[in-house]
């Protein structure tokens, strides 16, 4: 004890001082920064295990779009949206059903997954992605004017030509052969906007454009 | 505050207590800058896409291109900027699903990893998977088993993201069936073609005309400036015959590459994998090196059991059935630790548990193949080709910069630099012509540029010496110099005219096809040569697209329908439509599957694109153009 210098006396004076008034403040933000990291890494181990089940649900769901097994899908996909609907499974697992159900010929079962895509999925794009699948949906099950009202937005820029495209189908269906010729014409100008080598799409939307002014429906 | 420190335990330990809690939240790799290597072609989001990486692409899409073509390719494809871009959007691409995949935790199974190995026919003999078949085709391909399986789980896990987004669009039915029938609808057509010829004799081209085209199209009448050119090429091949190597060189490069020249050591091991992540909690750690132990003390009890433990309890799925053999491989193929250890070994040696990403292994090595080693005769030929070609592009770049000041010191001949580097003058015998880029046969625009200067023209002066790539430089000199020259109404009053006739010709045919259209759409008659009948699909293009176009855009409630298309240059032609069948497709009709999923397939690639683009908002996308440019042989 003996050893200390007056300097160091004084300085270990201020110490105590500051530890003093604001000692209660370093504890309670040590401790603060503490619990939030145990929790955070409970956390981060929960999302781990929840991800893994789901990720052995999707596999499922995978494999039942490849053998066009429309229940199998259904369920695996169900159970994935009802367990773990926070996990980036459930949008991927939802837009996976929704496509073998349509292809079955389903459309209830096609439109419901895709609904809470639209609803659901943390990605903008993936709702606006869903929306569009979900309009084709409607334009089956012979609701135009639901499909009509998902395409009522402006879409983002890459969805363009799938936007006014399908708008084109729905207008079709409504009998407005004129607005759907400018829809179908709106998605040809989209697609020349931008070349991407390979694509043929425009081709399939300028036959229907086509077929509209050969006066064929 | 030092000193404090050091004596207040409690406030030192609350201070690193926050330390180590910012690593908890952030992970100690954020300490860590890794800014812009070089050899990057690309950086995703912050993590980089090596050149080694991109080449290997490059690689494969060749290998692929060349397959589906039978090696039918111009090499031409491959040397495309475009051909490089596309091969590199491909891996950002990829790189940006797997990063979105690790964002969101996406995993593969160990199960699903080996159904899907057990499913690539390139690994299965007679519709099996065969373990010998699944090792030769990594080797042939330079991956090992653990690389491989982590490569294919990597994909497997963006291939999850992917198939949502891109293969699971769906199109309406309704709208599938329209597509169809259109294609498939037929309409009876008959022809009259209005043919430039038939207005050419009647024409006549006045003076005043033909003079006002020629005024308006004189510079497509002049010749352009040219020359002939004397030329000096100074390149590493032509100096590589100049160079001399000695003996004593030969042998030294030998001794320092002789290492390189064979084939490096491989060994063949087999290994047990207790996994756990490298991120794994302690516990888990504790517990996997518990086990791993006690797995190491049976083999240490009986050295002939390690082929059976590895079968029950290796973790590693590619080669726990084969009694954990990885085959042999070479330095460079394992993780670091790993391959420490496999190289520590002697032959039947067991190791002490081995730490690696993947979690702790047991390795015994079962043989040993020694570098081989070619003698000095052996590999003379090679050394001798590789230090002439260094010895030579040494040169180069000593003489070319004493070459350059020659042709540029005594600019009124090629002579003296021909002379000090024993260099041929050679002469171009055609004239090249002003707005060419390629030169004596070198295609250089700053070479083309150079000659037809002020100061190579008019001044007679030698060009600078251009590096016109690949170790080479050319500097040449005008040696004949025709300015451009516009030439006169007189001089090519023949050709204005007949080039004046064709147009007016073909306006005169299109004008009278467009009349006849007109008078008929009104119900007029018409006395016309129809051809005879032709029966046309959609689907089956047999006339160019506007008149394809023409005949089924026309309305069809009231037949006979007209129509007709302008043919650049070849007059116009006028169509009657017969007769229009139309095609109802039955709900059943197979054709409207393969026309659904083509449908459905191009429209999921729309979507594809537009979440990748969303995903590029997300990950910043850095192309380094620089390393993108570089050839790897160049």
């Amino acid at each position: 004890m003996a050893v200390y210098d007056l300097e160091e006396q004084e300085q270990l004076a201020e110490l105590k001082a500051w530890w003093a008034q604001y000692g209660w403040m370093v504890t309670t933000v040590a401790v603060i920064a503490a619990v939030a990291s145990v929790s955070w890494q409970g956390w981060q181990w929960y999302q781990r295990k929840q991800t893994a089940e789901a990720a052995a649900l999707y596999s499922v769901v995978q494999k039942a779009v490849v053998d066009n097994d429309a229940a199998a899908a259904r369920q695996a996909a169900g159970q994935i949206l009802e367990n773990f609907s926070g996990t980036a499974y459930a949008p991927l697992a939802a837009l996976m059903s929704a496509k073998v159900q349509q292809a079955a010929g389903d459309t209830g079962n096609a439109a419901l997954p895709l609904e809470w895509v639209t609803k659901n999925a943390s990605e903008p794009v993936m709702r606006d992605i869903a929306r569009l699948r979900l309009a084709a949906v409607r334009l089956d099950a012979g609701d135009t004017a639901a499909a009509l009202a998902l395409l009522s937005d402006e879409p983002p820029p890459a969805l363009k030509v799938r936007h006014h495209d399908l708008r084109g189908d729905a207008l079709v269906a409504d009998g407005k052969i004129d607005d759907a010729r400018k829809a179908y014409q709106a998605a040809l100008d989209a697609a020349d906007a931008v070349i991407v080598p390979g694509d043929r799409s425009a081709e399939i939307i300028r036959i229907k454009l086509e077929a509209l002014m050969g006066g064929a429906r | 505050m030092f000193e404090a420190v050091r004596n207040n335990k409690r406030i030192a330990q609350a201070i690193l207590a926050l330390i180590s809690v910012t690593f908890a939240f952030f992970g100690i790799e954020s300490y860590l800058n890794n800014n812009g290597a070089a050899g990057e072609v690309a950086t995703v989001g912050g993590t980089p896409i090596s050149a080694y990486e991109f080449e290997q692409a490059v690689r494969e899409q060749q290998d692929r291109i060349r397959a589906s073509n039978e090696g039918q390719v111009d090499p031409a494809t491959f040397q495309d900027p475009l051909f490089r871009r596309a091969v590199l959007d491909n891996l950002v691409n990829q790189r940006l699903l797997s990063l979105f995949a690790s964002e969101h935790r996406l995993s593969v199974s160990d199960e699903q990893l080996r159904q899907t190995i057990a499913g690539i026919p390139a690994f299965q003999e007679d519709g099996q998977f065969s373990n010998a078949r699944y090792q030769a085709a990594l080797r042939g391909q330079g991956m090992n088993d653990l690389s491989f399986q982590e490569r294919l789980r990597g994909e497997l896990a963006y291939q999850q993201v992917l198939s949502a987004m891109g293969e699971a669009a769906m199109v309406p039915k309704a709208a599938v069936s329209r597509v169809l029938s259109a294609q498939l609808e037929e309409r009876t057509v008959h022809m009259v073609r209005f043919e430039p010829e038939t207005y050419l004799k009647s024409l006549e081209i006045s003076p005043e005309a033909a003079k006002a085209y020629y005024e308006a199209n004189i510079e497509s009448y002049a010749v352009p400036a040219r020359v002939k050119l004397s030329y000096l090429v100074l390149s590493a091949d032509t100096l590589k015959s100049k160079v001399t190597v000695s003996d004593d060189e030969l042998r030294a490069e030998y001794e320092q590459t002789k290492l390189n020249l064979g084939s490096p050591e491989e060994r063949k091991a087999r290994h047990i994998l207790v996994q756990v992540a490298a991120d794994a909690s302690e516990a888990d750690v504790a517990a996997a090196s518990k086990k791993a132990e006690a797995l190491l003390a049976e083999i240490k009890a009986d050295g002939s059991r390690f082929e059976a433990i590895a079968k029950t309890a290796s973790d590693d799925p590619g080669s726990s059935a084969n009694g954990g053999d990885l085959g042999f491989f070479g330095r460079g193929a394992m993780l670091k630790p790993f391959e420490d250890a496999a190289f520590s070994l002697a032959v039947g040696e067991v190791s002490e548990l081995v730490r690696s990403d993947f979690g702790f292994h047991i390795i015994r090595v079962d043989d040993i193949r020694k570098a081989t080693i070619p003698s000095f005769e052996e590999a003379r030929g090679q050394l001798e080709a590789t230090l002439r070609e260094r010895a030579a592009s040494r040169r180069f770049a000593e003489s070319a910069e004493q070459f350059a000041n020659l042709v540029y010191e005594q600019p009124d001949s090629l002579e003296p630099a021909a002379n000090q580097f024993g260099l041929e003058i050679r002469s171009t015998e055609d004239w090249i012509e002003k707005g060419a880029t390629t030169v004596a046969g070198f295609e250089s625009p700053a070479l083309a540029e150079a000659v037809f200067s002020q100061s190579a023209i008019a001044s007679k002066h030698n060009t600078d010496a251009i590096d016109i790539g690949n170790n080479t430089i050319v500097a040449a000199r005008v040696t004949s110099h025709e300015p451009a020259q516009r030439r006169s109404f007189d001089e090519v009053k023949a050709e204005v005219e007949s080039q004046l006739r064709q147009q007016q010709a073909a306006e005169a045919a299109a004008k009278a096809g467009a009349d006849q259209l007109a008078a008929l759409t009104k119900g007029e008659k018409a006395d016309l040569s129809w051809g005879d009948p032709i029966k046309l699909q959609r689907g089956l293009p047999m006339l160019p697209p506007n008149a394809m176009t023409s005949v089924f855009a026309v309305a069809s409630d009231s037949l006979p329908a007209y129509t007709g298309v302008s043919v650049p240059g070849a007059g116009y032609a006028l169509f009657r439509v017969d007769a229009v069948k139309k095609v109802t497709i039955d709900d059943k009709d197979p054709r409207l599957e393969t026309m659904t999923d083509q449908y459905a397939q191009l429209m999921g690639a729309q979507d594809l694109r537009a979440f990748l683009s969303a995903l590029r908002e997300r990950y910043a996308v850095k192309i380094n153009a620089a390393a993108l440019a570089t050839d790897s042989n160049g």
